[in-house]
């Protein structure tokens, strides 16, 4: 085979490419290409053959299978082999990023939109017509109030009116005279829902005297038959429909504990942020499910279980080449959890701040969470609705290394507290 | 405890293979992640045939496994690996010399990779070049390999090196001239 001489400056041009020029000759091959259009186009050409040779990636694809095949003639354990990275998806898809947004809120935000319509509805419609109804239609005086009146429970004689519209009651003096005025209050409070029916009556009625007994089991036949609801919702009366959720409530609490169930919508944004699909598409997604026990006012200790998108992120080595990689897997998560909240603040329609910390498991890894807002309870049916702020991180393990993901976003949904 | 070999040098590691188990075992794949695709790419474009690459890389893997048993003084791991790869790669050739060049023509001409046409004329030019000056161009360009160790690898003289390696680039430049040219006036 010939030898090259090295002086030809195309010999030159190519070791220099390569590195292999000696330095002593590079002044002249660059001098060289200064004047000489050829070999500065030669050179083009080794570079544009050069970068296309490192684009070849198909060359240097190893079949993702062939490493556990190695391992295996030679007796070791072959390592974790990953699927290919199928969830690396171009991050500019901005468009599904906003579709994947939508996914994610629209759910939780029909919950609470559902729950707080709903709340409302039973709290202001119901209950405040009812009684705002009640009590412009019934006059009321109470028999503390009576009791002070001296002069008006002589003057009226303990009467019922054929009529129920306009039927009311009068105790007498004598029942009134009976009964001190301590237990008079006590009375108040216990019966009030007789007293509620006190009202004068024109002289033109009818009158039926009653005495003190019959005069309480007339309030209670006229409760039951006209409905009425009482001002005082803690009554054992048998109101239809309130009273038997009330009843059932009471069957399941025992003595001071209680008991809270809580649905929530979590919609929150993770850190790193995935644009990208999620792996699967349960039906219920981003939701959790908790239920809680409590034998003090303000503290209540339980289990939560959920549902929701978290992505992965990690490193993935492949013919020695580290990328990162995402996931978008949905997760199911259990965990323990504790609730503080404090009293009703009036200013604020009776809403009670709480803060809540769950930590628990999920397949993918340790999972914990820490939630702050308002709940808003009826005082008395134990419906209400909670709003906060979500803060979590999930721990997992991908190739034998741990890796995190951290959430932050929004939390609503309704709560029962029985 | 969990250690991490990555600051190892391939020296080091290639005598962790003697060690126990676990660490050969991390050793080894190590070792497997910085080399792999080069010695994969050389099999691919040496063979043209994607089935005969896998087969000799693994064998490759697999010998070069095998020699850590052995007291070698090892210099230069990849160089050592892409030596028994090589080996492999002449032998298969040999063998399939009567059918290979014609289905390395086919199979090349069709690779749906390819999307760049240049590269896509680089792999037919190359195939169309004597086998050692395929291989010098392969292991100077896929495999960065200096002119000493492509010497090395193929147990011929430097000056051999320059001389193959000069007149493939050459000679691909004669058959891509045309393209080439078309490409430069944009």
């Amino acid at each position: 085979m010939e030898e090259l001489t090295g002086n030809t400056h195309s010999e030159m041009l190519n070791l220099y490419v390569d590195g292999e020029l000696d330095s002593l000759h590079e002044p002249g091959l660059f001098d060289e290409l200064a004047v000489n259009e050829d070999l500065r186009g030669e050179m083009r050409d080794l570079l544009a053959i050069r970068n296309s040779v490192l684009t070849d990636s198909e060359s240097f694809a190893v079949p993702v299978n062939t490493v556990e095949k190695i391992f295996n003639r030679v007796g070791l354990i072959p390592p974790i082999i990953l699927p290919p990275p199928a969830a690396m998806q171009p991050i500019a898809a901005s468009g599904a990023a906003w579709f994947s947004m939508f996914r994610n809120l629209w759910a939780p935000a029909i919950i609470a939109v559902v729950s707080i319509i709903g709340t409302s509805l039973i709290l202001t419609n119901y209950y405040n017509n009812k009684i705002d109804a009640l009590k412009s239609s019934v006059p009321v005086t109470s028999s503390y109030e009576t009791n002070k009146q001296n002069n008006y429970a002589s003057q009226n004689p303990i009467i019922a009116g054929k009529g129920y519209i306009n039927t009311g009651i009068v105790k007498s003096k004598p029942y009134h005279k009976q009964i001190p005025k301590q237990q008079s209050i006590q009375r108040q409070s216990n019966q009030s829902e007789k007293s509620d029916l006190i009202t004068e009556l024109s002289p033109s009625h009818n009158f039926v005297i009653l005495s003190p007994i019959e005069a309480t089991e007339f309030v209670q036949q006229h409760i039951s038959a006209n409905h009425y609801l009482h001002n005082e919702l803690n009554s054992a009366e048998p109101i239809p429909g309130i009273n038997n959720f009330k009843e059932l409530i009471n069957l399941v609490r025992s003595g001071n504990t209680k008991y809270s169930l809580y649905l929530r919508g979590i919609t929150a944004r993770s850190f790193p942020e995935a644009y990208i699909p999620k792996t699967s598409d349960p039906l219920f997604t981003n939701l959790s499910i908790g239920t809680y026990i409590s034998n003090s006012k303000n503290v209540q200790f339980g289990l939560e279980f959920g549902q929701e998108s978290y992505p992965q992120f990690y490193d993935y080595v492949e013919n020695g080449i580290k990328t990162q990689c995402m996931n978008n897997p949905i997760i199911f998560w259990g965990a323990l959890g504790a609730l503080i909240k404090t009293d009703r603040i009036d200013f604020l329609a009776g809403a009670q701040p709480f803060g809540q910390i769950l930590f628990g498991g999920s397949q993918a890894g340790p999972i914990g969470k820490i939630i702050g807002g308002i709940q808003l309870n009826s005082r008395d049916m134990g419906i209400g609705i909670i709003l906060g702020i979500e803060g979590s991180e999930l721990f997992y393990a991908i190739d034998k290394k741990w890796y995190n993901t951290r959430k932050l976003g929004f939390t609503f949904g309704t709560s029962i507290h029985f | 405890m969990s250690v991490s070999l990555e600051q190892y040098s391939d020296n080091e590691l290639y005598y962790l293979l003697k060690s126990d188990t676990e660490t050969a075992q991390k050793a080894f794949l190590e070792i497997y992640s910085r080399h792999s695709a080069r010695i994969f790419a050389y099999c691919r474009r040496f063979l043209g045939n994607k089935e005969d690459a896998n087969d000799v890389f693994q064998e490759a893997f697999v010998r070069f496994f095998q020699t850590a048993s052995q007291d070698r003084v090892m210099t230069n791991v990849p160089a050592f690996i892409l030596k028994i790869a090589r080996n492999l790669c002449v032998n298969v050739r040999r063998r399939n010399k009567e059918t290979t060049a014609f289905e390395d023509y086919m199979y090349s001409s069709h690779e749906k990779d390819d999307k760049d046409e240049l590269l896509k004329l680089i792999k037919m030019a190359m195939e169309l070049l004597p086998e050692e000056f395929k291989e010098v161009f392969i292991l100077r360009e896929y495999d960065g390999l200096s002119y000493l160790e492509i010497a090395d690898v193929t147990n011929t003289s430097l000056s051999s090196v320059k001389i193959r390696l000069f007149r493939a680039k050459k000679r691909i430049r004669e058959i891509l001239q045309p393209y080439l040219s078309e490409m430069s006036k944009y």
